[in-house]
């Protein structure tokens, strides 16, 4: 077999690079996706997995070690009467976090010993300061929706091979509920009329 | 002029992946609405978005086949006193066919009692291979709540004027294709 080493690659004038030899090029992009409506109705100043794909551990991506990952999440969050808050974590399994780490040991959530989460799933130094908000208010009214979108660079990845991410949903100790994908222009609380799918969208970045 | 064509290019020494066809983005499109958008008849009522957003001229044509498409919407509504509602849909045509709704749809909601508060909306969503080289278009559409929804596209104001688009913000749909 034939070889041909290169340290970059560039178009025909030489002015454009066109491989991804350059620090912070992105080099694949993997997305897992939630179609239902999910509702929770006990997650007060409670933190709970995400539901499918979104807190299962499945979204993954298989890296190159050193390499960082560009990680967007897509939540949409239901409304029912009057408003509804719900804060979102973020965590993975790539390498140490200094930043966060543990935090939910000694989180100052007053319902520490009922989280639904399991301590495997959340081992130490497994959360990223990856979390995401939502909000939204409508007094007297049911459907309406507000879709959370936010994005973050991960570390740098410490092994070579898969690396798992999972979100959990915590929400307000007064408006507390969630009802993913639920969005309806006439007040339906069951219904995902416009075709809502709640995502985790990953992208490979290298970093040499 | 010669060609030379791989489906990967590795670093010396260590054979980390320079570039690698499976999952890379190989190309990026835009089309953006600098236009101020009311419209008080979209309560429970299905409209196409206004210019590009809607008209279905937002477009790529893949280089592969069997390419994914990464869609993003980011647009920017505003409110009135007391709430808006607003609900877009999603949908793809491969050149000269038929409409298809995809799961890529989004929702905003606002609640304010003065005028002229708005918000920036992100969403995004990576289609399926569509086994198409043909031009790909995309449109969106929009629907408020029965009860509160207007629409306000590219309307905010500091001083609570409906009709102003102070931060000279742009309602956009970005497609990138990422190559399997």
């Amino acid at each position: 077999m034939s070889e041909v080493v290169v340290s970059k690659v560039t178009n025909v004038a030489g002015d454009y690079f066109i491989d991804s030899s350059q620090p912070g090029s992105i080099i694949q992009v993997q997305a897992y996706d939630y179609g239902s409506i999910y509702n929770n109705t006990n997650i007060a100043n409670k933190e709970c997995q995400m539901p499918g794909v979104l807190g299962d551990g499945s979204a993954k991506i298989e890296v190159e070690a050193g390499n960082r990952i560009l990680v967007e999440c897509n939540i949409h969050n239901g409304q029912h009467d009057t408003w509804r808050g719900n804060f979102f974590r973020m965590y993975w399994n790539g390498g140490k976090n200094d930043a966060g780490a543990g935090e939910y040991v000694t989180s100052n959530l007053n319902n520490n010993d009922a989280y639904s989460v399991s301590n495997p799933e959340r081992p130490q130094n497994s959360l990223l300061w990856g979390g995401g908000a939502s909000f939204s208010y409508i007094s007297g009214q049911n459907g309406g929706a507000s879709t959370a979108n936010w994005t973050i660079l991960t570390p740098p990845c410490d092994n070579a091979g898969t690396v798992n991410f999972s979100l959990t949903v915590t929400g307000h100790d007064n408006g507390n509920y969630i009802h993913l994908n639920n969005n309806s222009s006439t007040g339906s609380t069951g219904s995902n009329q416009n075709n809502f799918s709640s995502s985790i969208i990953l992208k490979e970045v290298y970093y040499p | 002029m010669s060609t030379l064509k791989t489906n990967a290019i590795l670093r010396p020494a260590d054979d980390r992946v320079y570039f690698r066809k499976s999952g890379a983005i190989v190309q990026a499109k835009r089309a953006a609405y600098y236009t101020s958008e009311y419209n008080n008849t979209s309560q429970n009522s299905l409209y196409d978005m206004p210019g590009n957003l809607g008209d279905g001229s937002a477009s790529i044509t893949p280089y592969f086949s069997n390419s994914r498409i990464l869609f993003t919407a980011v647009l920017h509504p505003g409110c009135e006193t007391t709430w808006r509602a607003n609900f877009f849909r999603t949908y793809y045509k491969i050149g000269s066919g038929s409409w298809t709704q995809f799961a890529g749809g989004f929702g905003s909601t606002l609640y304010c009692n003065t005028d002229g508060v708005a918000r920036t909306l992100k969403s995004t969503y990576m289609l399926g291979t569509l086994n198409t080289t043909s031009a790909v278009y995309f449109k969106i559409q929009q629907i408020g709540h029965q009860s509160g929804g207007y629409l306000h596209l590219n309307l905010n104001s500091t001083s609570g004027s409906g009709s102003g688009n102070q931060g000279s913000v742009a309602s956009t749909i970005f497609l990138q294709e990422v190559a399997q």
